[in-house]
């Protein structure tokens, strides 16, 4: 287990507030400062997979949202009837359950954007940020704070991944949602100045992006490996 | 109970289990419906492409309903009885329609709301030894506004590395040179297997020819290492995808041997 379990705190004495500062810090900290993606280098893959072009980097951003939003509250409520030595085949089931349930709304409600995502709905129960939630944070904390956290989590995984999605879909084919953002008369085989730049829609695109947010990022918060 | 006790750890994990698979079972429920909806619209929509009828990269915004009626006026559907080579005009007749590649009895009763004695017939069917059932494959034929045939399309599916591919081939009239291909499900690597999705790959499928000049069938082999450029009967294999294409090369022979009795009888007249 890691350090962030709390005492039992189940029944406080004072009902605790809403927006306390614990909670404050488990929605905004992932957002940058704890940044899943970018200081935990976790769910990298699906970062690099999904986000060739925007639609469907959104889609799969909500899907984290609500997956990961969902298992940190359920695990939270059984955290205090989940046997210690079956804990993580537990998160497992109810991740994977989670997750073919937003592959089956999808199937229903957004076929061809499923269809688009192929296997990486699925491989949502493995993205490392989810069980790691769970695992780190929902096991020892009320429900409201691992849904926030949950939240912010999601929301600090979403943000990078658009980011990368936006610049590759741009810098790669010229457009953003499929609509055309350069005009043609910018590329140069029409006499402009644009190429698409072939590396944005291979997946070595998608690191060098990352590479690049992580950087900013690291130089902004002044966050070194070292200490 | 005491929490760390087996008898807790096996309870507990069981209750888990049964709530979160009602949960599943009871969305799925709600939901097949248009699921299965709209996987018949994407198989519809699959067939126009491999007709030459859709072109998804230049009308992928196309609304759902002008395709589907693309498909009611452009497309016939046909039941062909593998064993005779003969489009079946009893099943036909009973308007049966499905896009499996093989009509499974069951299936078919499904498919068919209105005709009794049709049902009955495929239950009766079902009852036989394999050996003497006789089995019904659909296939689709584009018709010009005259109603004559322009091409025909035909579903293929086999194992490709990982999983079972799906698609359909479309030959023109002449049953020889190949109008378009495309697949619809499959469960192969992105980036390597997955790669038969690649329209500059499916491109290449448009005119080889499935036939030698003694009009035997061929296939159209996928060759690794690449195709010779004038080779009528291959295209290039795909990179890290041997196993696939091989796979490939595969059913699409074997499905077309399916329909060849169909085709010799419309060549010959």
């Amino acid at each position: 287990m890691t350090s962030t379990v709390d005492a039992p705190v189940d029944a406080p004495v004072e009902k605790p507030p809403l927006f306390g500062k614990a909670e404050k810090r488990a929605v905004l900290d992932p957002l940058v400062d704890d940044n899943p993606i970018a200081l935990q280098a976790l769910g990298i893959c699906s970062a690099l997979a999904v986000t060739l072009k925007v639609s469907p980097t959104l889609i799969m951003c909500l899907a984290v949202i609500v997956v990961l939003t969902a298992s940190n509250t359920i695990i939270s409520m059984l955290r205090n009837y989940i046997p210690h030595k079956i804990r993580i085949i537990v998160m497992l089931t109810v991740i994977s359950s989670l997750v073919t349930l937003v592959d089956i709304c999808l199937k229903a409600f957004a076929y061809d954007l499923s269809k688009s995502l192929s296997v990486f709905i699925a491989l949502i129960v493995t993205n490392c940020i989810v069980m790691g939630r769970a695992e780190a944070f929902a096991m020892g904390n009320p429900p409201w704070r691992s849904f926030l956290d949950g939240l912010g989590n999601a929301l600090g995984y979403s943000w990078i991944l658009i980011v990368v999605g936006v610049s590759r879909e741009l810098f790669g084919a010229g457009q953003l949602m499929g609509a055309q953002i350069i005009p043609e008369s910018w590329y140069a085989v029409n006499g402009g100045w644009f190429v698409n730049n072939g590396l944005m829609v291979l997946a070595p695109g998608a690191f060098i992006m990352i590479g690049i947010v992580i950087w900013i990022q690291r130089a902004i918060t002044g966050f070194s490996e070292a200490h | 109970m005491d929490k760390g006790s087996n008898k807790f750890v096996v309870v507990f994990q069981t209750a888990v289990c049964v709530v979160l698979a009602i949960l599943l079972a009871g969305a799925y429920n709600g939901l097949s419906e248009s699921i299965a909806a709209n996987q018949e619209f994407d198989k519809q929509r699959n067939i126009l492409k491999a007709v030459g009828l859709w072109n998804p990269a230049e009308e992928a915004g196309k609304p759902r309903k002008e395709l589907e009626d693309l498909f009611k006026n452009r497309m016939r559907s046909e039941i062909l009885e593998v064993k005779r080579g003969e489009v079946d005009v009893e099943v036909k007749r009973a308007g049966v329609v499905s896009t499996e590649k093989v009509v499974k009895v069951l299936d078919v009763v499904k498919t068919d709301h209105d005709i009794k004695d049709f049902a009955n017939l495929m239950r009766e069917e079902g009852k036989k030894p394999a050996a003497e059932r006789k089995e019904y494959v659909p296939f689709y034929v584009r018709v010009d506004d005259k109603g004559a045939d322009e091409a025909y399309c035909i579903p293929i599916s086999g194992y490709g590395l990982w999983s079972t591919l799906y698609g359909f081939l479309a030959l023109q009239a002449n049953c020889r040179n190949v109008v378009g291909i495309t697949f619809y499900d499959h469960k192969e690597t992105p980036g390597l297997g997955g790669e038969v999705d690649n329209p500059s790959w499916q491109a290449q499928w448009v005119d080889k020819c499935v036939r030698g000049d003694d009009g035997m069938l061929t296939g159209v082999n996928v060759k690794k290492g690449g195709a010779a450029p004038d080779d009528p009967h291959a295209v290039d294999g795909l990179s890290g995808a041997t196993i696939t294409g091989d796979g490939v090369t595969r059913f699409v022979m074997s499905d077309l041997q399916t329909y060849e009795p169909y085709f010799k009888k419309l060549l010959n007249g």
